[in-house]
């Protein structure tokens, strides 16, 4: 049979972000994938370079929607480490919360996310809504469901109080009985293995050489997490295990996330417990002096790298990012060899690439010159009741 | 926290120094898990592969370019989850910055010297596929935005670059 190449995307169905995919195929099978990623370069290393150390940060939060978190502590953990500047316990840890909580609610959405895939919808549902309950955690702590803003050179930027804590300790125990489900799900409902065992797979040897990171990496084996390996934060404080699989495929991806979940949670609920008092912030100089940093950071889709390079004024000479997708890229074209067309879109999604979700809604009538916001509450309250009156539908208490 | 400046004499330094002496320059821990050297055009390859067989270096976390107005310096970050990061910066002339690929080395670097090339137009002879990653396919041929003489708005952008001459400039990439 002759090979044809077709091109997907970079708008498509499967995908919520522009790629663009040039498939060669013969017959079903993909013997060959180019990708395109060139939709979305938005020059920010380059901004970062023209901006104050406090500037760039906002920035630098934005560089992603889901792990904004984890992009603005390591540029705050590199900022400082140039600056010789020694954290308040109480700042790591509540940076360290916040962190697991991100990640927590990451890997709930990509649950969600690689059910859609597969055609599993009542998955998407269900852990959609049980994300609801970190994003609302979240929210208390934060003010906000993404772009948390907690961190500051230096520090953190509010507090933990008695409280958020309690609240946020009985969430975290509904959402640990969750996990065992989802857990479960992952290694014994049929449909689930039978769909993503032997799917996209990526031997150890590969996920090695190709540099994969994170879940990708750990579901093929890989027993490495920047957590343990270069501890930072108060990783060094906090007991965890480093979840592995030895499948290759997608299923172990699966099995690696839904593990990381029951981990995450205990060690957010650690955290909590055993929060030190103290200070959460320390006064930092507005410049840092020359020298070079290379911070890394676990963030949910894998190992996060900055490189700042600092030269006696308050703005870094050089920053580059190294995100955890762009690390994984050349693991999907290995992936997807030899695989059936109808894969791309589960094999693509297994190492998590990245989307953005906002959740504020403001009201415009525009010949009526009039505009207001809905607080988070009151847009959910009347969720709840429009489907109840509209649909005859009872969430309940979840 | 952990991150903090710990322990100036790191043992890996000595290693090193012993190992690979004449090759490299300055060789130094700025902290716990990090070790930061200097290599040529004519030690650099030798001293990846000797990074990845003594020091069990199986993870390149990143390579990145660095302008310094007089020269430019590719940093290639490589990670053992035994000994830490090894950063091995080598120095570039500005006028014609070009250093050989490793990725027959270190397959990972594929797409990260893809992206140096990109933003800083720095050449990697040897790559089996230098097109553009990250700049979109309309992007002005030989701009390369992280150079710190690139200003945006300074240089022609995007929407003034004729069709025509874009793909003569295609054509000539491809031939080269």
């Amino acid at each position: 049979m002759p090979e044809v190449t077709i091109p997907i995307g970079p708008q498509h169905p499967a995908l919520k972000e522009p790629i663009g995919f040039k498939v060669t195929v013969e017959g079903e099978r993909i013997k060959g994938l180019d990708l395109d990623i060139s939709y979305n370069h938005r020059g920010i290393e380059k901004g970062v370079e023209q901006r104050d150390f406090t500037k760039s940060l906002y920035m630098i939060e934005r560089i992603c929607g889901i792990c904004s978190h984890a992009h603005a502590t390591n540029f705050c953990k590199g900022v400082e480490e140039l600056m010789r500047l020694e954290l308040p316990k109480r700042a790591t840890y509540i940076r360290l919360i916040v962190g697991e909580l991100e990640r927590i609610h990451s890997h709930y959405l990509w649950l969600g996310v690689a059910g859609h895939e597969i055609g599993f919808d009542t998955l998407f549902m269900y852990t959609w809504r049980d994300r609801e309950l970190v994003q609302d955690v979240l929210e208390i702590i934060s003010g906000n469901r993404v772009n948390y803003a907690v961190n500051r050179i230096g520090g953190v930027r509010r507090d933990l109080d008695e409280k958020t804590i309690k609240l946020t300790l009985a969430h975290l125990k509904k959402l640990a009985e969750r996990a065992v489900f989802y857990t479960n799900l992952a290694t014994s409902e049929e449909t689930v293995i039978a769909r993503l065992a032997k799917v996209g797979m990526l031997s150890h040897e590969k996920a090695k050489s190709l540099g994969s990171v994170g879940p990708t990496a750990r579901g093929s084996g890989v027993n490495s997490d920047v957590r343990r390996d270069d501890a930072y934060l108060a990783y060094d404080e906090v007991p965890f295990k480093v979840i592995t699989a030895d499948n290759g495929d997608v299923l172990g991806r699966t099995i690696v996330r839904a593990g990381e979940l029951a981990q995450s949670i205990e060690m957010t609920k650690w955290a909590l417990e055993n929060l030190p008092p103290g200070e959460i912030r320390k006064p930092a100089a507005r410049t840092a002096p020359m020298g070079e940093a290379v911070s890394r950071y676990e963030a949910p889709r894998g190992e996060l790298v900055h490189f700042i390079r600092g030269n006696n004024t308050d703005r870094a000479d050089r920053f580059a990012v190294r995100t955890p997708t762009m690390a994984n890229w050349p693991s999907v074209v290995e992936a997807l060899r030899d695989q059936n067309i109808a894969d791309i879109p589960i094999v693509v999604a297994a190492i998590d690439p990245c989307m953005s979700c906002t959740s504020r809604i403001t009201f415009l009538k525009a010949d009526e010159d009039k505009a207001w916001t809905w607080s988070w509450d009151r847009l959910r309250e009347y969720g709840i009741r429009w489907y109840r009156e509209n649909r005859g539908i009872s969430w309940g208490e979840i | 926290m952990t991150d903090s400046p710990a322990a100036p004499e790191n043992p890996l330094v000595t290693v090193i120094k012993n190992d690979l002496g004449p090759m490299l320059a300055n060789i130094t821990s700025p902290r716990r898990r990090r070790v930061v050297m200097e290599a040529t055009r004519d030690s650099y390859r030798d001293a990846i592969k000797y990074l990845q067989e003594k020091m069990d270096c199986y993870h390149l976390s990143l390579i990145n370019g660095v302008d310094l107005k007089t020269s430019f310096e590719v940093v290639y970050h490589l990670w053992s989850d035994k000994n830490g990061m090894f950063s091995l910066r080598v120095s570039l002339s500005h006028d014609n910055p070009e250093i050989g690929t490793v990725t027959d080395i270190v397959p990972a670097a594929i797409l990260y010297e893809r992206e140096v090339h990109d933003l800083f137009g720095i050449e990697f002879p040897g790559h089996p596929d230098m097109r553009r990653l990250l700049l979109s396919d309309d992007w002005p041929l030989g701009e390369h935005p992280l150079r710190k003489d690139w200003k945006p708005g300074e240089k022609k952008m995007l929407c003034l670059v004729k069709s025509a001459e874009l793909k003569a400039a295609k054509a000539g990439e491809k031939s080269a």
